[in-house]
């Protein structure tokens, strides 16, 4: 397509010379650094990074998590290191949107981005065209330390936002709270459940086919019949706060977190069998970022224990290095595989 | 001067035509500053245009070099396509007849009528958009949503008076009339603006003579004053279609929870919902729109350009108002009651929710602060910097694109027919275009080398001027078409330049509805969201993205707080407009005596 052909101008030769030029930034340890900013832990960056980021002044991030967490991340970034953090905030596929858009024309304003799913566009678009760059090679400190498992395609995921369901407790009793999906179906009355509509992301169908692989059709055709579609966002965490539904289901804590912070009648509760959507940061190319050191530090923070436990605490997500607040049969999204049939079974084209 | 009293003359010699050269010297000798600087802003606009916008078409089109029907046959394979295009037509159709009728209507109240309320006229037309339009349409979901809408509730209580108990209702925003309600809130206005128009234009002494004839308010209403407002009505309808066709804040909002999909809807969708966005289909669905918007432009041109319409003339006239007796009361609530529900009643619920901190059935008064406001106002320093950039961005913006809309709808009407119509087309390509391709075609055209605007303050204003310049010039072109020919041919025969036409006739005279139409331009781009969500860079953030990004991912009461500041922001900015034009502003145009 158009796209492709725009792209395959670019240079693909970067990534050799990447991972040469980081290397040479990144052999300090950090008890030798000279930085104002003092290594506090396992993963903080050496001295000489510090600087060279503190020199460029700004990181812009590219981020889907919520307001308060994009905040909450920039203000203890800035904190720690004295450098602005200018966040562009927008929902996953938006952002990625926006993002291959502006390395078409060759120049990417973000230094990194921040958002699930981040492994497959990265993985498979970001990263072969030569937009992201690997951050295994970006010789990150914190890498060392960071689980494994979740590295994927060059990117490294370090937020875990798992679905839960909202409640209102003016119209759910406490006895009546439901502890799994299934029992949403159960608990609410007719039309009193919030479905955020699934077609607005592909985390959302990859929670439905889970769903319908542990529970089957017939579950999901309950569901169509018990809920009401709304578009996520204010429009559907209001309405729940104002008791005009019982029930949001699938939703995240960070969703509906400021919603309960202003003191709505508005609990969670995390099902033991759920998935969840994956934030993960990808660094743009250094020859194509404007801050390619201070993207580094940020990157280094993001996926640093320190920094994962800011976005945990300011979004009620979990943290990769804490896994025993996942729920206990908690699976990882899978590839889409039923996307229509899902759609269609909850009565949605 | 008779023929009688003339010599015998030879006959005249055939007409030679004159050489090339002469021809071009002629050409040349005619062009004055004022047509130069015309046509240099006419190449400049539709250059971008087509430069912009043609850069994504052409791509999707001519992928390989070869045209290509992929687009339209993705289009038109989406899945519960036909039941969508249907769902537009009925919704965009009944809301345009009903918003016809009730513009038209308040537009006779305020330009014929003893029931004139000057402010109210003078404000009708922006009333809607002081709420950026997303915000008027959750406003309304916070009133009259089922079970906890703010009016359902008082009315539940009312009835349970009268021994009637409802566990919810008695109205639903989510519903079909809902939605074709609210579509008819946002319409009115263009019925309103361009029946004020006419009837401020035909001569009233028709009308007197009708009523002295022995006509009843009535029957001169159906018999005289209709069919001369035929023109007028006719503009105002398929502008309708246009802007219904694109609205896109109300099915967004009403849309999902009702189950009723409209194309502005499926279009966004289709660019939003997944990555990479499906552009080929959107674009292909845009066709649909070119259908029917270029049949209302079509049909524009032709009104306008008739001939028929009414026209301000140089003959004074004044109307005498009629008087409505026992209706006249009843007839000023009405002029009241299009405030009180496009603005008054949203704002009210947004205040309460902002005091409150959410929105609930059981309002909270005890728990009232204004931490919301604190929030958005004094602690979100991206929303200070966001504000600023917007309303410097709206200002310049719509300053340039009314002076540019004028230019072009005066050059349009001199322009020969051909031309004429190739360059409307032009200027008026980007609305039927979804703002979110808008923003895509920026990005990809003028985003990086050479140029490397992305992310910059210049490819937002350049965005925003290519996204409401069509919207400018038909109220340009409508101004424009209200002047008659022979006012300006008597000026030109008194020896006046066109410089000075143009100052001292044309511009005095367009001046109330240029106005109307800045403040239009202005409220748009300080509320814009979709072309501003892909364009606006890390330091270069705008309000209507906080906005999006609110509805997104933030709660109502913090969205109410904000959209409260916007409407306020929006107030002074067009309450200084006013006061600086002095006067009869936004009453749309008026009689010229």
């Amino acid at each position: 397509m158009s796209r492709n052909r725009v792209t395959r101008k670019m240079s693909r030769g970067v990534l050799a010379a990447v991972a040469a030029a980081t290397a040479a930034t990144l052999t300090l340890s950090a008890c030798g650094t000279s930085s104002s900013a003092t290594p506090s832990g396992p993963g903080d960056a050496p001295a000489d990074l510090v600087q060279a980021a503190q020199k460029e002044k700004t990181v812009t991030l590219y981020t889907a998590d919520p307001q308060n967490v994009a905040q909450a991340v920039a203000d203890a970034f800035q904190q720690k290191y004295g450098i602005e953090v200018r966040f562009v905030r927008l929902p996953s596929s938006q952002l990625e949107q926006r993002y291959a858009s502006e390395a078409q024309t060759g120049k990417i304003n973000a230094d990194l981005i921040f958002d699930a799913g981040v492994e497959v566009f990265g993985g498979q678009t970001a990263i072969p065209k030569g937009w992201g760059e690997p951050i295994e090679q970006a010789n990150l400190p914190a890498l060392a330390a960071f689980p494994k498992e979740w590295v994927k395609n060059g990117t490294a995921i370090s937020e875990i936002q798992p679905w839960v369901i909202a409640y209102n407790t003016d119209k759910i009793k406490a006895d009546a709270v439901p502890q799994t999906f299934q029992d949403v179906v159960k608990v609410a009355g007719q039309g009193q459940v919030i479905l955020p509509d699934p077609r607005a992301a592909d985390a959302y169908v990859q929670f439905w086919e889970l769903m319908d692989t542990s529970y089957g059709d017939a579950f999901l055709q309950q569901y169509k019949n018990t809920s009401r579609v709304y578009a996520s966002g204010a429009p559907a965490s209001a309405a729940l706060a104002a008791g005009d539904e019982a029930v949001m289901a699938p939703t995240t804590a960070a969703a509906v977190n400021d919603v309960v912070q202003t003191g709505a009648p508005v609990k969670v509760v995390t099902p033991q069998l759920t998935s969840g959507a994956e934030l993960g940061v990808m660094l743009t190319t250094e020859s194509k970022a404007q801050h390619p050191n201070a993207a580094k530090l940020l990157a280094n923070y993001l996926i640093s224990p320190e920094g994962s436990a800011v976005i945990a605490k300011a979004g009620g997500s979990v943290s990769v290095y804490d896994k025993s607040h996942l729920p206990a049969q908690y699976t990882s999204p899978k590839p889409l595989q039923n996307k229509a049939k899902v759609l269609s079974l909850l009565g949605l084209s | 001067m008779t023929t009688t009293a003339a010599p015998l003359a030879p006959p005249p010699p055939p007409p030679v035509k004159a050489p090339l050269a002469a021809r071009a010297r002629e050409r040349i000798r005619s062009l004055t500053p004022f047509r130069v600087v015309t046509g240099l802003v006419v190449l400049v606009f539709a250059l971008l245009v087509l430069y912009t916008l043609g850069t994504v078409v052409f791509r999707l089109f001519f992928p390989d070099g070869g045209f290509s029907l992929a687009p339209f046959r993705l289009a038109f394979t989406q899945p519960g396509i036909g039941k969508v295009i249907l769902n537009t037509v009925i919704i965009v159709a009944s809301s345009g007849v009903l918003a016809l009728v009730v513009g038209s209507l308040l537009a006779w109240i305020s330009e014929r009528t003893d029931a004139r309320l000057r402010p109210i006229a003078a404000l009708l037309p922006v009333v809607p958009f002081l709420l950026p339009p997303i915000g008027g349409a959750i406003g309304w979901t916070v009133l009259l949503s089922d079970n906890a809408g703010y009016l359902n509730v008082i009315l539940r209580w009312l009835l349970d008076h009268v021994g009637v108990h409802l566990e919810s209702g008695p109205f639903n925003i989510y519903s079909w009339y809902g939605m074709i309600i609210l579509y008819t809130l946002y319409q009115i206005p263009f019925a309103f603006m361009l029946v004020s128009a006419g009837l401020s234009s035909i001569d009233p002494q028709l009308e007197e003579a009708a009523r002295v004839s022995g006509y009843g308010k009535l029957k001169t209403l159906r018999k005289v004053t209709l069919p001369a407002l035929k023109p007028s009505i006719g503009g105002a309808g398929l502008l309708m279609v246009w802007f219904g066709f694109s609205l896109f804040a109300v099915p967004v909002i009403i849309g999902p929870r009702s189950g009723i999909e409209v194309l502005a809807v499926r279009i966004v969708n289709l660019l939003t919902f997944s990555y990479p966005a499906q552009i080929e289909p959107a674009v292909g669905l845009a066709s649909v729109l070119v259908l029917f918007v270029g049949a209302a432009w079509y049909f524009q041109g032709r009104i306008l350009r008739s001939g028929r319409n009414a026209a301000v003339g140089g003959k004074g006239r004044r109307a005498a108002p009629q008087k409505l007796g026992i209706w006249r009361r009843p007839a000023q609530a009405l002029l009241l009651l299009y405030p009180v529900l496009t603005l008054v009643l949203p704002v009210i619920a947004f205040l309460i929710v902002a005091l409150t901190g959410y929105w609930s059935a059981n309002v909270r008064w005890d728990n009232t602060s204004f931490k919301m406001f604190e929030t958005v106002i004094f602690k979100n320093f991206q929303t200070q910097l966001a504000l600023k950039t917007s309303v410097i961005l709206a200002l310049v913006g719509a300053t340039i694109g009314i002076v540019a809309a004028t230019l072009i709808a005066l050059y349009l009407r001199r322009a020969g027919r051909i031309r004429g119509r190739f360059v409307d087309a032009v200027i008026k390509l980007p609305a039927i275009f979804s703002p979110i391709v808008v923003g895509v075609a920026f990005i990809l055209s003028v985003g990086g080398t050479p140029l490397n605007l992305s992310g910059t303050f210049l490819i937002l204003l350049l965005a925003y001027l290519v996204l409401f310049i069509p919207q400018g010039t038909v109220t340009a072109d409508a101004a424009a078409a209200q002047i008659a020919p022979e006012l300006i041919e008597a000026a030109r025969l008194s020896g006046a330049s066109e410089n000075r036409i143009l100052r001292r006739i044309q511009l005095p005279l367009m001046l109330p509805s240029l106005a109307a139409g800045w403040s239009l331009m202005f409220v748009w781009m300080v509320g814009e969201l979709n072309a501003s969500a892909l364009l606006a860079g890390a330091g270069t953030q705008v309000i209507g993205f906080q906005l999006l990004d609110i509805v997104t991912s933030g709660t109502l009461g913090v969205l109410s707080a904000l959209v409260l500041l916007l409407t306020v922001v929006n107030l002074i900015i067009i309450g200084l407009s006013a006061l600086l034009t002095r006067s009869r502003v936004f009453t749309g145009v008026r009689t010229v005596t």
